[in-house]
């Protein structure tokens, strides 16, 4: 575990209050994108990684730190992702309803830091592109995809964090990327793949 | 080619560096041997760089300032990391009511009865089938082989579940928890799991696999579990064993099962004529 990390935690344990907002303003960035990820909706990401910090809260006495922080973390979030989820089977997060009004992502896509109008919309199209690419995966190959791709977890934390093997999280990532590469497709020429195949 | 099959298994890994040198040699030797799969990981590595150019979250931080204020209102008054549920401070004397032993007795009891009746009324299976039932048929052989599988399986679950919801925190002991042992019982069982559920008789049993999920579920808690505190994990466990009454169904199941006759141990839910 990283030292700043760890001495979060060691001040948390202590029962340092003024600890305990550091971790969250060191964590909730991340927490929420994930959740947000997650769920698609801003107002379900806020009660979810509010409850991851609710959680972390009660649990950090149980924290030995072998774990990274952020691993420890996710998994909380993972796990209170799917128990909500499967208590709210017929509802659901909104996750899946997903338009382009509407997109879960939205709140991230920001303009781009340019003055040329042309280059910002073209930027802008590319964040709807990969945006609207990663809603096309299942839930499950997302969360994987994210958590490696965005999060720079190895697949065996990813394994950890969501409660399956190391193979299954193998296999959904390539599909996830099988699957971007068919969603990205009309990038192929920009690329130079297009002649080639 | 059918040698391809293996390298795509191992192109998640390689695209993120994750290949042990070696395999990466033999991965990169094949890749100059063979175009088709040269093609398919180069496409599937510029995909990653076109993913690359999706922007980080951009949040207004006044958000964050509201988001705490939310979040601490939401917080036990409490010191964080020292409060409950921690053991460690529930060990003083006196800090847990004590139940005297007839209630927890009583309590048990009535559970199993509960289990019984509603096990015996065929509450769940009525529940779950719905459609009318067409009688399966299976080979005795293949029955057979499966029932020995099932009952091993679900025995051997329970066994370990039920030792690690048994735990208390609160006054045994975290060594007797043994939870190496456990992660090497539940990676076995992961196994025996795998194998029941693609069994051609447990295939025709909805109930049976949805529980054998469930099951799956909490053992890869345990079986992953290495490398974090292990009153943590029980935690979870416990959490996961209680929130799907992962007991109770168990027994159901196998109540379901001992009523049958033993030569027509059969899923309680016939959907379909397989051998006929």
């Amino acid at each position: 575990m990283e030292s700043h990390e760890q001495g979060l935690v060691q001040r948390v344990q202590e029962g340092d209050s003024e600890a305990f907002k550091e971790l969250v303003e060191y964590s909730q960035a991340r927490l929420f994108q994930l959740a947000m990820e997650l769920t698609g909706d801003w107002d379900d990401a806020e009660e979810l990684s509010q409850q991851v910090f609710i959680k972390a809260y009660h649990g950090l006495s149980h924290f030995r730190g072998e774990a990274k922080l952020m691993s420890w973390l996710y998994r909380i979030m993972m796990n209170t992702y799917i128990d909500a989820s499967r208590k709210e089977r017929t509802r659901g997060w909104r996750m899946r309803a997903t338009t382009d009004e509407d997109s879960p992502l939205e709140p991230f896509v920001t303009e781009a830091h340019t003055d040329n109008p042309e280059a910002r919309t073209a930027a802008h199209q590319i964040q709807d592109h990969i945006n609207e690419a990663l809603q096309a995966l299942a839930p499950q190959q997302r969360s994987v995809f994210i958590m490696r791709h965005y999060h720079d977890l190895s697949l065996k934390e990813i394994a950890r964090i969501m409660g399956l093997s190391v193979g299954t999280v193998k296999s959904q990532l390539f599909r996830a990327i099988r699957r971007l590469q068919k969603e990205l497709h009309f990038y192929r020429a920009e690329l130079g793949l297009e002649e080639q195949s | 080619m059918s040698s391809c099959r293996k390298y795509r298994k191992m192109m998640a890994d390689a695209l993120y560096q994750e290949l042990k040198p070696h395999r990466q040699q033999i991965f990169d030797a094949h890749l100059a041997s063979c175009s088709q799969c040269a093609q398919e990981f180069k496409e599937l590595s510029w995909t990653l760089r076109v993913m690359d150019r999706r922007r980080a979250p951009d949040v207004d931080p006044a958000y964050w300032e509201g988001y705490w204020n939310l979040l601490s209102d939401r917080l036990p008054k409490d010191k964080p990391g020292t409060i409950r549920p921690d053991w460690r401070h529930l060990l003083s004397p006196g800090a847990i009511p004590v139940r005297p032993a007839w209630v927890s007795l009583a309590a048990a009891i009535l559970l199993v009865a509960t289990g019984i009746f509603i096990g015996q009324s065929g509450f769940f299976s009525r529940l779950e089938t719905g459609a009318p039932v067409q009688a399966t048929v299976f080979d005795p052989a293949l029955v057979a082989e499966f029932n020995q599988l099932a009952s091993s399986y679900l025995e051997r679950s329970k066994m370990v579940l039920m030792g690690l919801d048994n735990f208390n925190p609160r006054t045994d002991d975290p060594e007797t928890l043994n939870i190496s042992r456990q992660r090497s019982l539940s990676e076995e069982l992961l196994l025996q799991g795998r194998m029941l559920r693609n069994h051609q008789v447990t295939t025709a049993d909805p109930r049976l696999q949805m529980l054998i999920d469930e099951i799956e579920r909490v053992l890869l808690q345990v079986a992953n579990s290495g490398g974090e505190d292990p009153l943590w994990t029980v935690t979870l466990v416990q959490e996961g064993i209680d929130n799907n009454s992962i007991l109770l169904r168990i027994s159901l199941v196998e109540i379901d099962r001992d009523k049958e006759p033993a030569e027509t141990k059969e899923p309680a839910v016939k959907t379909s004529s397989i051998l006929t």
